[in-house]
């Protein structure tokens, strides 16, 4: 079956699944997950190279199947199956299962990737930085205030963006090949060294924000950063207890109505 | 009313950043309490409440099947009943804001569950996307995927709407009807708050051995502070500086 005519993909096309890879979670559903979404941002390039009518269901067709990987890395699978497809299409192989196959490969490795680096560190460690310079800003000063949230989207989307964006262009460009570079990558090693940024920002917050806030246990300002690292480690222990934020939450409520109660401060 | 609706609107709409569509995390709550603060007049406390509740919930994420409750919602909602009690009834900032957040944790919760219902509702659409695009080619498809949104907005609206509306008239005749120990206990639960935000980013972080890390650090701005009592910045910087310098000598990680 050929597939005729064949065209090379533009960097429009690509730049239009950019755009559609955002709403790759719009149908997130619990039996083939982000399979629309990954139908729906490929749709360009199907466009594209695909005019038979029949060439065109059979590419909506394996598109469709289950898909699941981190919503930014898989910008890195659009852009390596866009270059798969147009291979296949060129070669006149309406059934392009290297896609397919690739594209099954690639998603749980990527999902883990995406899930250490973005998920689990990069958006804490951020959103810390911007958490810290809210507390500990000048209220007077409302825009060094205003910087917190500035900061955190700011950096978080040069991080996110550039990988969406750019994993797009670099997928399509290298293909297959782009396995070998993602080889080099250790997610494990960039956790480790945001772990310990995000450590020193806790080690300087604890004892820094009595001291700001002027908090005196027995007119001892040393003996209030006492008192905060104490109660860090109390709520860090119910934590680990497996007690949620929400319960914690409701239960200090609690202890200090119960405290007022009882004439304790 | 009118401002209610509005409200509702926006931060239905915002919600869809949580995990539909984008993910560029301006629904997160440390942004969504800077735009709900500047829209209600007061952007520095609306940002500090974003602040406060963005370390509460710092790790949660829906990832793959695993829905959590939306605690961008409990941010949102929290951020404009505090500003509501605080500048249209006078009550005061930090037991206006124990008191919205104990009222939203709820609603967080319940956005979760319909959130899981959803997805169930989702599979219907894909199994006629299918169809769709059988009968009209890729825009189906576009159809079908983009329906998707239309619950997300409808149930984050309707639970603003609900915690905006018989929500603000419950937390107000709460305040205005409290003893004053309750007052006091709310009032020293906001002052202490931050202890439960640390001790969430410390569990995040403690798998990795990093508590040798925050003791190193909280010990030596303890000790700088007590050879230069009231310097705290100068004894921040000085330890920020400790930190660069063992991320320079250790290379590798």
């Amino acid at each position: 079956m050929v597939n005729t005519p064949v065209f090379r993909l533009t960097k429009w096309t690509l730049t239009a699944v950019v755009w559609r890879s955002f709403f790759l979670q719009a149908c997130w559903n619990f039996q083939r997950m982000q399979n629309l979404g990954f139908c729906f941002a490929i749709s360009p390039v199907i466009k594209a190279l695909h005019r038979a009518p029949r060439a065109r269901q059979k590419a909506i067709a394996r598109h469709l199947e289950f898909f699941n990987t981190h919503p930014y890395c898989a910008s890195i699978i659009l852009g390596v199956v866009a270059k798969l497809e147009e291979q296949a299409a060129q070669a006149g192989d309406d059934e392009a299962r290297e896609a397919v196959r690739v594209k099954i490969g690639m998603m749980g490795p990527l999902a883990a990737l995406g899930d250490v680096v973005y998920w689990a560190m990069l958006r804490p460690a951020l959103a810390l930085v911007g958490v810290s310079l809210v507390l500990f800003g000048d209220y007077d000063q409302v825009w060094l205030v205003v910087l917190g949230p500035i900061c955190f989207v700011g950096l978080y989307s040069i991080a996110h963006l550039g990988l969406r964006i750019g994993g797009i262009f670099l997928g399509y460009k290298r293909g297959v090949e782009i396995v070998k570079e993602l080889h080099r990558f250790s997610p494990q090693q960039i956790a480790r060294c945001l772990s310990f940024f995000m450590a020193v920002m806790l080690g300087m917050a604890i004892p820094a924000y009595p001291l700001l806030k002027g908090w005196r246990v027995l007119d001892s300002r040393m003996l209030g950063v006492v008192l905060m690292a104490l109660l860090v480690g109390l709520m860090y222990f119910g934590l680990r207890r497996r007690i949620s934020v929400a319960w914690l939450f409701y239960g200090l409520v609690g202890l200090a109505i119960l405290a007022a109660y009882a004439g304790l401060f | 009313m009118d401002h209610i609706i509005w409200l509702s609107v926006l931060g239905a709409v915002r919600a869809l950043d949580y995990a539909m569509v984008g993910q560029f995390m301006v629904s997160q709550p440390l942004v969504i309490g800077g735009i709900f603060g500047a829209l209600l007049g007061d952007l520095p406390n609306g940002i500090l409440i974003g602040a406060l509740i963005q370390l509460l919930w710092i790790s949660i994420m829906p990832v793959g099947a695993y829905v959590p409750p939306d605690y961008t919602v409990t941010g949102g909602v929290t951020v404009i009943l505090t500003l509501t009690l605080v500048r249209q009834y006078g009550f005061h900032f930090g037991t206006s804001m124990i008191l919205a957040l104990g009222m939203s944790i709820p609603a967080g919760i319940l956005s979760g569950k319909l959130d899981i219902a959803a997805r169930h509702f989702n599979v219907r659409l894909d199994q006629r996307a299918e169809s769709l695009a059988g009968k009209y080619g890729l825009t189906g498809i576009a159809w079908a995927n983009l329906a998707g949104l239309g619950p997300a907005f409808l149930r984050n609206f309707l639970i603003y709407l609900l915690w905006l509306g018989p929500g603000v008239w419950l937390a107000v005749k709460l305040s205005g009807s409290m003893p004053p120990q309750v007052v006091k206990g709310l009032g020293l639960v906001f002052w202490i708050l931050p202890a439960l935000a640390f001790a969430v980013v410390l569990e995040i972080i403690a798998k990795d051995r990093a508590h040798w890390w925050i003791a190193a650090v909280f010990f030596s701005v303890g000790l700088l502070l007590l050879i230069w009592p009231g310097e705290i910045i100068l004894a921040l910087a000085a330890a920020l500086a400790g930190a660069t310098a063992v991320v320079c000598w250790r290379r590798k990680w």
